[in-house]
């Protein structure tokens, strides 16, 4: 048991790892982003600045900075202000609960590598990233055009709409695992079947969960395909028309915090987390599951790029025709499959 | 780990809860009420994780706060809102008004007088690790009948809304 | 029927109201109506004999006869014949009975000539503005020859700002433009929205109206304006050039070498071929799918390549003056020419079997904008909207100039009549395109590339003509006249007619339909406001050589 003074001082040293972390993994995703995708479009991506255009990120930041932050005089300005900031926060929270690694013990402390473990892990990323939807649908009314507000409807409808489905996918892997705890979950998926194939829910039957959650996923974070929200070719930026600057990064930035937080989720939930093989020294063996969490991540964000490269985008009405007469179907009968495998079993 | 400064905790959320209870009445911009709401409704949940209830307390922020709210901002942002601004926020029945606040009020002094014997002496206390199945052995088993009705309730006013809404179906 | 046969059908049934008639070919009628006539020649003309109506022309022939003139266009596609049914009116009583009654599709045209020239359409509905600002004066008609050519109107008034019409109840306005990503030109739809469906719309565009007919026929000379004709737009300009000059041609009946006319063909096809490749590639962009977009981007880049090669730039090439062309192709190019039709052939083949067979798209453009046929008759549409409402028309075997009629080639068409059909048409005729350069190369003769004209072009003379443009068929009617420059020259640009029936297309369809429906005609705002672009690259300290730039676009790093 540890003191409060402890206690607090730990944490304080976890959340600034974290965030710095999760604020570099969410720069180099935008770079990923431009890198692969133009690779795909036929051309370079950034090149110019450092090796790689590695450095563009950093450019970016300082452009965003230094850029005239403008605000309409026709805006409502308190919500106008605030709807980025909500986004970014939401965004940002719910990798407080997300376990990246075994418990770890460094200088006499016993301490897992999450900023907290708690037992409903799983139901605040869920509370806490159905939140993140008001930064967005207040950002489309204050703004006060018209643009933006059928992109914060858009948005807001999408979102609802798409949680449902997200939710129900993930219940099949929670009857199984018997628990909200994301850390009981990834223990629930250790080992493997006859050496050869591991545990990994998608392995155990939960493979159609996985994709309607991927599916849902897309739609959760306003990706293409599903990127009605800010259709550029109909809606010019969508619910961010009339943002600019910082303002505008905010919500960038929570985009890509959001498809952070939903890849390390699919790793937790489907992917079997940490688990990978061990070898080598000590430190190694240390080190190895946090590299196959991340080696996850960056596969199931690698996906999202290539998607964006590879499919147009879908209309509004199919859009939502496909969430609630498609998607949402499959996970009740997913759910329903899955509970009684469990209970037939048990 | 011993729960710290629980009392201060339970201060803040109650007092955050009604400060948006009274927010919803008096604001007369309807998006400002809707976000008061939202607020008294984490605050609610705060309460119930105090109350040693997580999964009740995420069902209420991803439940409430996540989505039926969402759904009453949604209709909101729709509403033209310098038209409602300009109209009467308060319709002047005194009389009911008073007569709710009395009923109310001596509902309230009977709980603070009688409550300890309409509550039990000794605090329940759940399990946290086992809390979500305890609600659901007394969902589905104890209350299964009430649980029922309501979800057939939710139904049947389900079919009303899309039936009012739709011109032709 | 040719032109003679057409003449004796109508004097026989109008009799007395025809008063004189031009046949300069079989291909060819000028007919001279009474002005009280003109209604119901034209809705003959529209409704009993199937033409299709092409354009009204105003002029103003003061100085010249002392009158008016008002002019139909129409074309018998079946039969290989323009027609003209022309009217004169009195100097001071520009009126004449509007035909849009019956036929709706010259709405547009008679606003026009009202604002511009100053005649009125009696009977016309719906008489706003169309390309003057609200600010102009009312009594202010830019093409009348006493209005100078250089000078603004002392009342007009800049900062006047458009009247619009009341949107209809229980609708929201959604402004679409004139500033929007998928607009690349200015123009502005007013959409009646009610949630996210549109129910109407009204359109303010002619933003870039710059007169450049008033400056062709004020200043410039016969060999300037092909010059001018091809910057009315960016990526069809080689066909306003070529059918200008057609125009001229015939009007002084003159018959460029036949060299020439392979090489009209050859370039007006790269034309098409790199206007395709960029509407599949913009049409990609508008459905979210910019993997697409690049690819077609980069397939059409050989074809500028060419292009530079043979004229010297990659658009715009200035390619005829009356009477020829001013670039040859050389055996060299030759062989380079068909090396990229090959390379060309082959990637979009790969691009058409996967675009064909995509779900995604095909979802998002099927039933979508449909135009159907008897839209395309009311409206007058043309070009890939028309043949994708199955009505088999294209001008260059309907109405063959430069060297169609040498070669072999199908009129692509498809039924659907929505955005898919349109994207379909425009694939397949890319391998069209390519057939015909082919033949042409294999055919071309040795030979001139120019007439040597010696005499003065006649005077008073009228030519027609019509061109299909990647986007439909583009129609140039020219006057000869005096000082070595036309009396009139007038543009009929293929979005002119395309753009009336965007309403009727989008009209009880998803704002999200809305951008792929209006790009679906690949509307060119440009051509119809008859714009000049000037690109100006000022502050360049070096010019780049072209490999240095490819050097530059691949480089890593710099």
């Amino acid at each position: 048991m540890l003191s409060v003074g402890t206690f607090v001082l730990i944490s304080i040293i976890k959340i600034v790892i974290a965030l710095i972390v999760l604020l570099t993994a969410v720069a180099y995703t935008v770079w990923l982003e431009r890198k692969v995708v133009g690779h795909i479009q036929n051309r370079w991506g950034p090149t110019r600045v450092g090796p790689f255009g590695l450095l563009q990120p950093l450019a970016d930041g300082v452009k965003f900075i230094f850029k005239e932050d403008l605000t309409s005089p026709h805006v409502y300005r308190p919500l106008y202000i605030a709807a980025p900031m909500i986004s970014l926060i939401f965004a940002l929270t719910s990798i407080a609960v997300i376990p990246v690694g075994n418990w770890v013990t460094v200088g006499g402390i016993h301490t897992p590598l999450q900023i907290t473990d708690v037992n409903m892990g799983l139901l605040i990323v869920l509370g806490i990233t159905s939140m993140g939807v008001y930064g967005v649908a207040l950002a489309g009314w204050s703004s006060n055009s018209k643009y933006s507000l059928l992109g914060g409807l858009r948005a807001s409808a999408q979102m609802v709409s798409y949680e449902v489905s997200l939710g129900l996918s993930l219940i099949g892997v929670l009857i199984m695992a018997g628990s909200f705890s994301l850390r009981d979950i990834v223990d629930a998926q250790g080992g493997a079947y006859w050496h050869v194939i591991p545990r990994w829910n998608i392995f155990q039957g939960q493979i159609f969960a996985f994709f309607i959650y991927l599916t849902a996923a897309f739609a959760e974070t306003n990706r293409i395909p599903f990127d009605l929200p800010e259709a550029e070719t109909e809606l010019v930026a969508g619910y961010h028309t009339e943002y600019s600057a910082m303002k505008f990064a905010m919500f960038f930035m929570a985009e890509y915090a959001n498809m952070i937080t939903v890849a390390c989720l699919a790793s937790l939930l489907f992917l079997g987390g940490w688990h990978g093989p061990l070898f080598g020294p000590a430190w190694l063996q240390a080190i190895l599951p946090l590299f196959w969490f991340a080696l996850r991540i960056f596969g199931f964000l690698f996906v999202y790029i290539w998607v964006r490269g590879t499919l147009p985008r879908f209309r509004y009405d199919q859009l939502m025709a496909f969430g609630w007469k498609v998607l949402l179907p499959l996970a009740i009968a997913n759910l329903m499959i899955t509970g009684l495998i469990v209970a037939l079993k048990s | 780990m011993q729960p710290v400064a629980t009392t201060f905790f339970f201060y803040l959320l109650s007092g955050a809860a009604i400060l948006g209870g009274v927010l919803v009445i008096t604001r007369k911009n309807p998006v400002h009420s809707a976000l008061a709401l939202i607020m008294t409704l984490l605050a609610q949940a705060g309460l119930y994780l105090m109350l040693y209830a997580p999964f009740v307390a995420g069902v209420q922020i991803i439940l409430y706060a996540g989505g039926i709210m969402v759904l009453f901002l949604f209709v909101i942002m729709l509403v033209n809102i310098e038209k409602v601004q300009k109209q009467e926020q308060f319709n002047k029945q005194w009389l009911v008004g008073i007569v709710a606040a009395a009923a109310l009020g001596v509902l309230f002094v009977l709980v603070y007088m009688k409550g300890e014997s309409l509550f039990p002496k000794h605090v329940v206390r759940l399990a946290e690790e086992s809390n979500t199945q305890e609600i659901a052995v007394l969902l589905y088993g104890q209350y299964m009948f009430a649980f029922e009705i309501a979800s057939l309730l939710l139904l049947v006013a389900i079919i009303g809304a899309v039936v009012m809404a739709k011109k032709r179906i | 029927m040719i032109a003679r046969e057409m003449f004796e059908e109508f004097k026989a049934r109008f009799g007395p109201l025809i008063d004189r008639a031009d046949l300069p070919s079989d291909r060819r009628l000028y007919v001279f109506v009474d002005r009280s006539a003109v209604k119901y020649v034209c809705q003959h003309i529209f409704r009993e004999l199937d033409a299709r109506y092409v354009i009204t022309i105003g002029a103003d022939d003061r100085p010249f006869s002392g009158k008016f003139l008002v002019a139909h266009n129409f074309a018998f596609d079946k039969d290989h014949l323009l027609c003209s049914v022309l009217t004169q009116l009195p100097a001071d009583d520009p009126k004449i009975d509007s035909i849009t009654e019956m036929v709706p599709a010259a709405s547009w045209a008679e606003r026009e000539m009202r604002d511009l020239v100053g005649i009125e359409p009696v009977g016309h509905r719906y008489l706003k503005r169309l390309v003057l600002p609200d600010g102009w004066p009312e009594n202010n008609h830019p093409l009348r020859k006493d209005v100078p050519w250089n000078a603004v109107p002392v009342e007009f008034d800049p900062d006047r700002e458009f009247s619009f019409d009341e949107p209809p109840e229980g609708c929201t306005v959604v402004p679409f433009g004139p500033f929007h990503p998928t607009l690349d030109e200015p123009a502005h739809f007013r959409l009646y929205v009610e949630g996210e469906m549109v129910r109407g719309c009204e359109y303010r565009g002619f933003m870039v109206h710059r007169g450049i007919e008033k400056l062709a026929e004020s200043v410039m000379s016969y060999n300037d304006i092909p010059m001018l004709a091809e910057r009315i737009c960016g990526i069809c300009g080689c066909v306003h050039n070529v059918a200008y000059v057609q125009a001229v041609e015939e009007a002084a009946a003159l018959k460029p070498p036949p060299r020439a006319e392979y090489i009209r063909t050859i370039m007006l096809e790269l034309e098409r071929l790199h206007s395709h490749l960029l509407w599949t590639g913009l049409a990609c962009h508008i459905l979210g799918f910019d993997t697409l977009f690049m690819q077609s981007f980069r397939i059409r880049e050989p074809i500028m390549w060419i292009a530079e090669k043979i004229s010297g730039n990659r658009k715009t090439y200035a390619l005829c003056v009356i009477g020829g062309v001013r670039w040859n192709i050389t055996p060299e190019v030759k062989t380079e020419l068909r090396q990229t039709l090959d390379k060309l052939e082959t990637e979009w083949r790969a691009v058409v079997s996967a675009v064909s067979k995509d779900r995604n798209i095909q979802k998002r453009t099927w039933g979508v904008g449909v135009a159907d046929k008897d839209l395309v008759k009311e409206a007058g549409l043309i070009g890939p909207v028309a043949r994708a409402a199955g009505v088999d028309i294209d001008c260059r075997r309907d109405h063959p100039y430069a060297a169609y009629d040498r070669v072999e080639f199908d009129v692509i068409t498809e039924q659907g009549g929505d955005v898919w059909s349109r994207l379909l048409v425009r694939m397949k005729e890319v391998f069209e395109s390519i057939r015909i350069i082919r033949q042409c190369l294999d055919k071309m003769e040795v030979g001139p590339l120019q007439l040597q004209i010696s005499d003065e072009l006649p005077i008073g003379r009228m030519g027609l003509s019509s061109v299909e443009a990647p986007r439909g068929e583009s129609h140039h009617f020219v006057i000869t006249g005096e000082n070595n420059r036309p009396r009139r020259w007038r543009v009929r640009a293929p979005t002119y007619q395309n753009l009336q029936a965007v309403p009727r297309m989008i009209k009880d369809q998803q704002i999200a339909d809305m951008t792929i429906s209006l790009g679906s005609i690949d509307p060119c705002f440009s051509c119809t406001d008859r714009l000049e672009t000037i690109d100006l690259r000022s502050g360049v300290t070096r010019v780049w050589s072209q490999e240095e730039l490819l050097k530059l676009t691949r480089a890593k790093k710099v």
